[in-house]
């Protein structure tokens, strides 16, 4: 290509910075969301690899229990009776630091002599280790630690180090420091605690127990044999698994939190794209007598075409690396929130770094700049049919638009339906889900010519009577420069319609939450150890409190319940426990089954309550059978009924704690609910129980209301990321809308100054283009609302169904739909005011002989 | 004598909302080779679209439009515009420089286009320039030249690459008397001093003088009339 052509437009852009500045600062966002998403989830997933590597180290199998861990009898059995020297036993649990700052340890409890072959850093090999070993392998509160963690957190060799298991407290004394010699194994190492396999034993009452056995058996036809050999010794209460097999059932949780995130962040993109499209259709428009020139001259149309993509190459590669650049910043907030809600919801994770790939940043690469290039075709099509014939004749474009409005709306029809008939695939694939979203988006995106021709023709006799003359001008000028406004428009109504789409989603989800905590919580009181996990008790009760609870006067009735985590076909299943009485049975709400034969099932047939999750993702049906690894081997269990429940996404299988005592074999508890009697002040009750625990015990004793408000703060806080990420969208939007603005104003210079020559006054002016841009952001608003309405049906009946299979009350809010309307107006008038405080004030006799 | 541009049987008709607007009908046309054209007519009587027939812009209904040995008809747009950009030089009214480029750079645009190496085609800028007596604003921009001035450098771009014919539509119509003058004896010198083909459309009387012949458009077809008649 010409040489000049690309000189001619880097001067063009050169002398439109500010259009240029906000297509590239639009793109620059969209890029950054997406990066910093990607950059947050795979920093979740990498500290999760990480601490899951180091704790593994180089185990390639796992013998491991059900409820109480591995008899530690069997470790020694292993080793004498079958001679499996690259063997291991392992106690584990997550600690709470007792410290001023919130932390969370992983405390592993080993034996320092099986440990040579598995973990490098427990010898010191990779590792120094300061301090005395001795003392850790004689004191039964010797911990070792991460040398840059204690420096961290201020301390030192000798000090105390007050951690918390479930409701105890314990102090441990820390009597070496590992230094790590890579920044990798520093990592891994940071949110270790290392104490020996007795002392482990000892704080977490396992007496008797560990929690595993790891092993080295490489791969091999003799070593196939040895497993063979293994597995038939081991007793049926034991499992042997591969080293990575529980890692993948726990990272398995947040696949699909990860992908809805993902999802929401390509939105951020979606309207930077209308922005790129926008500037780009801009840039066309205002240079179209002069690419109509350059075809006079000679110049191709192939040759014009690749002359604005790469115009639009050039600005999404700046915006792209630019967005890069934010993206890596903005990705160590949003790595906060992503870890914050996967502590919540799914498991214990601690991200002490971000983790930036190549990968990652080629991604956001490609997205960019490919998402650029895709969103300038259009325009770089149009601006190859300028021709010299029209140069000269700007409502050609216009009166194009008009001739081809009944087509426009045609395919815009067709392309919502091509998205109706995607969503209407039988499937659980959340990618081909959002594919049907994105057409019915941009095809409602295609009806805008035709909602904003017959608004303006329905608001012209209203802005008359109202503003007169300007209020006839306003509503013309809209429809009248349609090719400018309808993307301007269509940018904003997409991002208010997200904003629509996405809070009535979430207010449709807390108040069937709401609903749902009203008719289950019933009992006066909930009692259960400090979780580490919001949504699950990862810790149980002390035994002696339990004892001691039943002891105390004014209560009617206790209900109690057992939590337990379980690989099961490579997913956790979270297997519930419960005594479950008839009063509690009815706080149940069923989707399938009837429930006095469930309710005689659950407890006299040995029959299961499955929740919608659970049901969804294993698909399963009342009637079926669902094995479960136990204490006396695997066991099949019929399914009673199917409940809705919406405090895991991964579903939840009850069991009655009868049952889970006949085949089960650690029997502590995980929570408890209270009924008092009749008249009984719960307060009082309350204080009684709080006085329950040993000084060096927590518990938690919460009345009805306090965790049912603790809940919604939980749920709440798990769409705090959801509402940042729509918020960057809507900032998107707005400098889409702003940069429109000044396009469409730029553009009518001559007209407005034709205006202002023959006696507007700069006032009226500012009034004209308010009034317009005003009802512009109305159009958008109202535009948004049917549109928001469905993105939220999607998201309900489409998205969350085949996510999480959670069925949720779908609830209009009236005051989302006003806000989202106000938020429309008033963006677009905000953007509206440089542009019409700039024309009100330029010489009209200098726009005069510009033009 | 077999003439440079014929246009036989040539039709053109334009759509205009549910009516068909026809602009000429069988129009038969023969230039020779450094012949000077001048087109007569009222606004909208079909000059310009003439002049974009001849160049490629657009296609006949019917009929064909040979120069030299090219039929038109039977090219592709992209060859068209090939041709364009090898074959053609246009002269616009409202000069249509390229606002971007400096008045050098628009000169060296057509011969870039056409392959020409960069320190050839400044030195035909300069040529050209002192031609058209404005050496001294090859590094200007368009938008500080007066109109004379940058109709000037209109035709220096129409000429540089030296094409076969030069398409003129109403060269003077955006100038004032005085400057509408040197134009036509700008254009008549260039023109002539180097025997292009040049076909003018233009309401201008003083035009006329340069024309080898006139012609007028007398429902829808081109009739040829003295320059005498013409000058009336």
């Amino acid at each position: 290509m010409a040489n000049l052509l690309n000189k001619s437009s880097l001067r063009y852009m050169w002398r439109h910075p500010w259009q240029i500045g906000l297509s590239i600062l639009g793109i620059a966002v969209g890029v950054a969301v997406v990066i910093a998403i990607d950059l947050a989830n795979q920093s979740a997933n990498n500290a999760f690899s990480l601490s899951m590597d180091s704790v593994t180290g180089k185990a390639t199998h796992q013998i491991t229990g059900v409820s109480a861990g591995v008899p530690d009898s069997v470790f020694v059995d292993l080793r004498r009776e079958l001679g499996f020297r690259q063997s291991a036993p392992v106690i584990e649990s997550h600690v709470k630091y007792q410290g001023a700052e919130r932390e969370i340890f992983y405390l592993m409890g080993v034996d320092a002599f099986s440990e040579a072959p598995f973990r490098a850093y427990i010898q010191g090999i990779g590792t120094r280790i300061s301090g005395g070993f001795g003392d850790f392998m004689t004191n039964p509160r010797a911990v070792l630690m991460s040398s840059d963690k204690a420096a961290k957190l201020g301390l030192e060799i000798g000090d105390s180090l007050h951690i918390q298991i479930g409701s105890r407290k314990h102090s441990l004394i820390i009597s070496g420091m590992l230094k790590p010699e890579d920044e990798y194994s520093n990592h891994a190492l940071e949110t270790m605690l290392i104490v020996d396999i007795a002392a482990a034993q000892e704080m977490l009452r396992m007496d008797g127990y560990i929690s595993r056995i790891d092993l080295i058996i490489p791969q091999g036809a003799e070593n196939e044999k040895q497993l063979e050999r293994l597995s038939e010794w081991l007793p049926d209460n034991l499992r042997l698994t591969t080293a990575s097999a529980r890692n993948e059932a726990t990272i398995q949780m947040i696949r699909a939190f990860d992908l809805n995130l993902t999802a929401l962040s390509l939105l951020a993109l979606v309207v930077g794209m209308f922005l790129i499209f926008n500037t780009m259709t801009f840039s066309v428009v205002r240079r179209r007598k002069q690419l109509g020139l350059l075809r006079s001259l000679g110049v191709t149309r192939k040759e014009i075409f690749r002359l604005i993509l790469s115009e639009a190459l050039l600005l999404g590669i700046i915006g792209t690396v630019l967005g890069i650049g934010v993206g890596i910043f903005l990705g160590q907030i949003l790595v906060q929130l992503v870890s914050q809600t996967i502590n919540d919801l799914y498991f214990i994770l601690t991200v002490n770094q971000m983790t930036i790939t190549p990968a990652s940043l080629i991604k956001g690469l490609c997205l960019g700049v490919g998402v650029t290039v895709l969103a300038a075709i259009k325009p770089a099509r149009e601006a190859t049919t300028a021709n010299i014939r029209s140069v000269m004749n700007r409502s050609r474009q216009e009166s194009n638009l008009r001739d081809n409005m009944p087509k426009l709306t045609l395919i815009g029809l067709a392309v919502m339906a091509l998205g109706g008939l995607i969503l209407l695939i039988p499937t659980r694939n959340l990618i081909i889900s959002y594919g049907g979203i994105l057409p019915m988006l941009i095809g409602a995106t295609l009806l805008t010519p035709l909602v904003v021709f017959a608004a303006m023709r329905l608001a012209r006799p209203l802005m008359s009577k109202g503003f007169g003359l300007l209020g006839r001008m306003a509503t013309r000028d809209v429809s009248a420069h349609m090719t400018r406004t309808g993307v301007a428009i269509a940018a904003l109504s997409i991002a208010v319609a997200a904003t629509i789409g996405v809070d009535t989603m979430i207010t449709s989800f807390r108040s069937t939450v709401v609903h749902w905590l009203e008719s289950r919580l019933r009992a006066d009181i909930y009692i259960s150890p400090p979780s580490l996990l919001s949504r699950r008790n990862s810790a149980t009760l002390e035994p002696e409190f339990v004892d001691d609870l039943q002891e105390v006067d004014g209560i009617d009735y206790i209900g109690y319940f057992r939590e337990n985590m379980i690989p099961v076909d490579g997913r956790m299943m979270h297997l519930v426990a419960s005594s479950l009485s008839q009063r509690n049975f009815d706080s149940f709400g069923f989707k399938r089954g009837d429930p006095a034969e469930a309710f005689a099932a659950f407890k006299t047939r040995e029959g299961l309550l499955i929740s919608e999750p659970y049901a969804f993702h294993n698909n399963i049906d009342v009637g079926d059978a669902i094995t479960i690894p136990t204490d006396r081997g695997e066991r099949e269990f019929e399914v009673a009924a199917i409940y809705y429940d919406y405090g895991s996404d991964i579903g939840v299988v009850v069991i009655s704690f009868d049952v889970y005592r006949k085949y089960w074999d650690n029997h502590r508890i995980s929570g408890i609910s209270v009924y008092g009697k009749p008249g009984q002040d719960v307060e009082q009750l309350v204080e009684t129980i709080r006085r329950l625990p040993d000084p060096d015990e927590e518990v938690l004793v919460r009345s009805n209301q306090f965790l049912k408000d603790t809940s919604i703060a939980i749920f709440d806080r798990t769409f705090i990321i959801t509402s940042v990420l729509h918020i960057l969208a809507i900032g998107v939007a707005f400098i889409g809308v702003f940069s429109a603005l000044m396009s469409l104003q730029l553009e009518r210079t001559h007209e407005l100054a034709v205006l202002r020559a023959n006696g507007l006054t700069p006032k009226q002016l500012k009034k004209l283009l308010t009034l317009q841009t005003g009802l512009m952001g109305l159009v958008s608003g109202l535009l948004a609302i049917p549109l928001g309405l469905g993105l939220a049906a999607l998201l309900i009946y489409v998205v969350n169904q085949r996510s999480f299979g959670w069925t949720l009350q779908f609830q209009i809010m009236p005051e989302i739909l006003l806000q989202s309307l106000v938020l429309a107006v008033v963006a677009a008038l905000l953007a509206g005011l440089y542009p019409a405080y700039k024309m009100a004030n330029s010489s009209p006799a200098l726009a005069l002989k510009e033009e | 004598m077999i003439s440079y541009i014929c246009l036989k049987q040539v039709s053109k008709s334009y759509q205009e909302g549910g009516t068909r607007h026809q602009v000429l009908d069988a129009v038969n046309l023969e230039i020779q080779q450094g012949e000077t054209i001048v087109l007569l007519g009222k606004s909208g009587s079909g000059k310009s679209t003439l002049l974009n027939l001849i160049s490629g812009i657009d296609l006949p209904d019917s009929g064909d439009i040979l120069i030299g040995s090219q039929n038109l008809s039977a090219l592709n747009e992209e060859e068209r515009t090939l041709f364009r950009r090898r074959d053609i030089g246009f002269i616009f009214q409202f000069f249509n420089l390229i606002p971007t480029l400096t008045v050098e750079e628009n000169l060296i645009l057509p011969l870039e286009l056409n392959g020409g190496n960069s320190q050839g085609a400044r030195q035909r800028a300069n040529i050209m320039l002192q031609e058209v007596g404005l050496a001294d604003r090859a590094t200007s921009f368009p938008d500080r030249l007066s109109g004379g001035e940058q109709q000037r450098v209109a035709i220096a771009r129409a000429l540089i690459h030296q094409p076969a014919i030069i398409l003129a539509d109403e060269p003077t119509g955006n100038l004032d008397e005085e400057t509408g003058r040197i134009i036509i004896s700008l254009m008549d010198r260039l023109v002539k001093q180097e025997n292009r083909t040049m076909i003018i459309a233009t309401h201008s009387r003083e035009v006329i003088d340069l024309a080898d012949k006139v012609y007028t458009l007398r429902q829808r077809r081109f009739v040829e009339i003295t320059a005498e008649v013409a000058d009336g």
